[in-house]
């Protein structure tokens, strides 16, 4: 940071270019958009940012986020309860939802198993998504299916491997979701790897 | 109008033999060049000039428009001209022969904007590397590479690659498979190694590493196989009167009769464990895997006279002329950067007999003195000017 620029400012741009997505440039921006704009508006981005730490809490039972100890969608009893999906981030339980096809609980374990960033299985919400299991098994209501729906990369996979040979024992069936072709997409655009799992993937018409 | 540009891609772009003569060269902003528009033709173009006028950039761009990256550096941002915030490197590969006014250009085009962004395009379609080698196949041969036989092994594997590249579809996506994996690998084998983890979670990993991995070397070893013949052939011709010379997969998974490459990898993985994981880090695979020359059964490189050395990778360069041709049937475009001076008159005169045969060659010299002169008469002559306002590049006898 050059010396002229006074200190609070030098703090804010610092906090800005720490969130992911931000450089530099970014940072400098939103301080001075903040700085010029009117009071109201830099004390209710404070407020929210305030009330996101305080209002927001992991649902003790799935682990998305929630605004109260259960979730919304774990407290509906309208959802099927013996169907359980497993992902990576709070984020794919809304891309999920946007679908309206899956009808069941989630399990959100916060990451994936990534040795190079230090992310052991004990770092992820997995030994809780065991435990679940078990409980339902104890209460006499035992999941039917449980969907590993981790992101289809190395990292995902070795997870999702992982989480199949604990999960087989306490559970109806384990099962992943398909790779294959984007819906739209072209054949020809297609990269090989896509290709090869969509091939590999092949059902009967 | 994106759709319509599609649908030229496929009408211009036939995939199955791509077109190996590069028409036409357009650099903006590329090392000491602020701006320069070359129209080639067929036939050797000689390319002559002072040292650090430009001559090896205007290979570097060639290389760029067919793999998308230098051979120089990895770090793009580097090939900007001073004071400027983006390059540009475009390129119209057509077929050989074809009339200029019906010739069915492919472009090129490979830009670069100062934070190292970068974006490729064939015939205005954004496009990945790979897309640019299927339409425009280089063999380059540069001072560097004579360090090849006795140089560290990390440059014959680098070497390994590129050869291998070409003949085995999905072979960069097995080798950033591995690499990616080689890097969770190594980074659980410390944590194993400091207590922080459990030997069980190495299971995880095996799988990707063992496909990738095997997929990797039993591309190597195909590659080896299909270029035994011309290496063969090519040593011969440049040394009669010495033993054949031939390459052998130096390797720490050797093959026990009977065993694939993905047996073999798991079968030293498994024998190797205690060590790996005392160690902290994965000591067998493709990444520790070597290339070696021999000449009558004898590793070069430990005896290699520096003669000896020349000759095996000019045999080898030939060879990976012929085996790209082989591919199609169509002679890649050969870039030699200064090389001549390298090289006694007799292996000379076998590179020049070379070129002649070849639809398109660039060839740079700091002394035209140097070359064969026949060559000399029959090359398109380019001097290169080197200029604080850009590097220039004028038409002219060498």
């Amino acid at each position: 940071m050059p010396a002229v620029l006074i200190e609070p400012v030098a703090r804010l741009i610092e906090s800005f270019a720490r969130l992911p997505g931000i450089g530099p440039k970014t940072a400098q921006r939103l301080t001075y958009h903040l700085l010029r704009a009117p009071d109201t508006e830099a004390r209710a981005l404070a407020a929210a940012l305030i009330a996101v730490r305080e209002q927001v809490v992991f649902c003790e039972r799935c682990f998305n986020i929630s605004d109260r100890p259960v979730c919304s969608i774990c407290s509906d009893p309208g959802r099927d309860a013996a169907r359980l999906c497993v992902v990576e981030e709070p984020l794919d339980v809304l891309a999920l939802e946007r679908t309206g096809e899956f009808k069941g609980l989630y399990h959100v374990l916060h990451g994936a198993i990534s040795p190079i960033d230090g992310v052991g299985p004990e770092r992820l919400k997995i030994r809780q998504l065991l435990e679940r299991a078990d409980e339902a098994n104890r209460a006499g209501a035992r999941f039917e299916e449980v969907v590993i729906a981790t992101n289809p990369t190395l990292e995902g996979e070795a997870t999702a491997m992982y989480l199949a040979e604990r999960l087989e024992p306490l559970v109806g069936s384990v099962t992943r979701i398909a790779r294959g072709l984007p819906v739209g997409g072209d054949l020809e655009y297609a990269d090989e790897v896509t290709l090869i799992r969509a091939l590999q993937g092949r059902r009967a018409m | 109008m994106p759709g319509s540009t599609r649908a030229r891609d496929r009408v211009v772009a036939p995939r199955s033999r791509p077109p190996t003569l590069l028409r036409s060269l357009a650099l903006r902003n590329l090392r000491g060049y602020a701006s320069l528009d070359l129209t080639l033709g067929p036939g050797p173009q000689l390319v002559w000039g002072p040292n650090a006028a430009g001559k090896t950039t205007l290979l570097e761009a060639i290389v760029l428009l067919a793999l998308g990256r230098s051979h120089r550096t990895g770090a793009d941002a580097e090939l900007i001209r001073w004071g400027t915030d983006f390059l540009r490197v475009e390129g119209v590969v057509g077929i050989a022969g074809a009339e200029e006014e019906e010739a069915e250009g492919v472009a090129l085009d490979v830009s670069v904007q100062a934070g190292g962004r970068k974006r490729i395009q064939v015939n205005g379609v954004p496009r990945r590397p790979a897309a640019l080698a299927e339409q425009l196949r280089t063999v380059l041969f540069a001072p560097e590479e004579m360090l090849l036989v006795v140089g560290p092994p990390t440059l014959r594997r680098t070497a390994l690659d590129q050869l291998a590249g070409p003949h085995t579809p999905m072979y960069g996506s097995h080798l950033t498979t591995y690499t990616r994996v080689l890097s969770q690998r190594n980074s659980l084998l410390r944590q194993i190694r400091d207590g922080e983890a459990d030997r069980a979670q190495l299971r995880y990993w095996d799988e990707p590493f063992l496909a990738s991995g095997a997929a990797i070397v039993a591309a190597r070893l195909r590659l080896l196989e299909l270029l035994a013949e011309p290496l063969a052939a090519a040593h011969l011709e440049i040394a009669p009167a010495e033993d054949p010379l031939t390459l052998a997969y130096g390797t720490n998974a050797p093959l026990l009769p009977g065993e694939s490459p993905r047996d073999a990898l798991a079968r030293r993985l498994h024998e190797t464990a205690e060590k790996e994981a005392w160690n902290g880090t994965t000591l067998v695979g493709p990444h520790r895997d070597d290339l070696v020359f021999r000449i009558g059964g004898r590793d070069l490189t430990t005896f290699a006279s520096r003669g000896q050395q020349r000759t095996a990778i000019l045999a080898l360069k030939l060879a990976e002329l012929d085996l790209l041709t082989a591919l199609d049937g169509r002679p890649p475009l050969l870039l030699l950067d200064d090389v001549f001076s390298e090289l006694d008159p007799l292996r000379r005169g076998h590179l020049v007999r070379r070129i002649a045969e070849l639809p398109q060659a660039l060839v740079t010299t700091t002394v035209p003195e140097d070359l064969d002169p026949d060559l000399r008469r029959r090359a398109h002559a380019w001097r290169v000017i080197a200029d604080v306002e850009g590097a220039r590049i004028e038409e002219g006898e060498a």
